[in-house]
């Protein structure tokens, strides 16, 4: 990849992945979601979890499935609110890059 | 059995954290390992690396909770590899130019043995070199002398012979009036004496002026070899 990913931007798409699962998404998944954008290393997401589950943004639960807990991430009212702030922040900012990148 | 492995090694390396987050951490990966299935355990186990890599992500994850908001623990951990690798390079690189001042060292240290090996080597040759030197300087300089003489004595000759081819064109003249024919002969001769002799004179002078000091300067040179090829060496 090219440009490198911040830690806001990776909060924000930690974030917007867990948030379109209302019923709360794993470890594994989130990985694989976030992958789908930008190049991360499979060792990275458990610290930025973690972190946000202590700021409040996530909260967890454990659910039986296949015979086992599985650790669940869901987002919070906070976290949601971290979230659009992010995506209007998001907003702003590509726009301005889109538009000196267009050369108009 | 590899997951439980590298799960039981993580767990040994996260004993200086807390319980409540080493059980969380290892909930996680346990977690990560089942969702992805034991078809991708190997895989995951290549890509997460050692377990101490692992180990370190977590905790740096941790620490970085406890002060302030910092983009460490958040960035991808890749690229920060990389950077730490580019750091790491760029160190080396300016320590590889600030050694530039200190790389000089290894080619002096070199220099150094060079002339002590020139040192021993002159003191093998000592007995050798010596009367050889000043042989060779003994030759230079009696060549130098003779050359010198030889151009001193064909000068002074040929000035004795424009002198005598004067004082016989005078002899000469005086003799004209009395045996005109012996004074003329006498009189030429003196004038080719004379023409002789500066001939010869400014053959020498010439001498004087341009081959004594090429003489003097090559052997000079030649005397100095020795010394400008060591101050050259010295300073390669």
């Amino acid at each position: 990849m090219v440009f490198n990913t911040g830690a806001a931007l990776l909060d924000a798409i930690v974030l917007a992945v867990v948030s379109k699962e209302s019923g709360g998404t794993y470890g594994y998944k989130i990985t694989q979601d976030v992958r789908v954008a930008i190049d991360i290393s499979e060792s990275t997401l458990y610290p930025v979890l973690r972190r946000l589950q202590k700021d409040g943004c996530l909260e967890v639960y454990d659910m039986e499935f296949g015979g086992r807990n599985r650790r669940y991430y869901k987002i919070t009212e906070a976290g949601l609110a971290q979230l659009e702030l992010y995506r209007s922040e998001w907003k702003r900012y590509s726009t301005k890059i889109s538009y000196i990148f267009a050369g108009e | 059995m590899r997951k439980e492995q590298f799960l039981k090694e993580l767990e040994a390396l996260l004993q200086d954290i807390s319980e409540q987050e080493r059980v969380e951490a290892l909930q996680y990966y346990r977690d990560y390992f089942d969702d992805a299935g034991p078809e991708k355990e190997a895989d995951i186990m290549e890509e997460l690396g050692s377990p101490i890599r692992v180990a370190r992500i977590i905790k740096e994850g941790l620490s970085e909770n406890d002060g302030e908001f910092s983009e460490r623990g958040y960035r991808d951990n890749r690229f920060a590899d990389s950077q730490e690798l580019g750091y790491r390079n760029t160190a080396q690189g300016s320590h590889t130019r600030g050694n530039g001042g200190e790389t000089q060292p290894t080619p002096k240290q070199a220099n150094g043995w060079k002339i002590a090996c020139l040192i021993l080597l002159c003191i093998l040759l000592f007995p050798i070199i010596i009367p050889l030197g000043l042989a060779v300087i003994a030759v230079l300089f009696s060549i130098l002398v003779a050359v010198l003489a030889l151009v001193a004595g064909i000068g002074i000759s040929s000035v004795a012979i424009l002198v005598s081819g004067i004082i016989t064109v005078i002899v000469g003249f005086v003799h004209v009036f009395r045996l005109p024919v012996v004074g003329i002969a006498v009189t030429g001769v003196g004038f080719l004496l004379m023409a002789l002799g500066m001939l010869l004179t400014i053959a020498m002078v010439w001498c004087g002026v341009k081959i004594v000091p090429w003489l003097i300067r090559g052997t000079v040179k030649v005397l100095r070899y020795p010394f400008q090829k060591r101050k050259e060496a010295g300073e390669a």
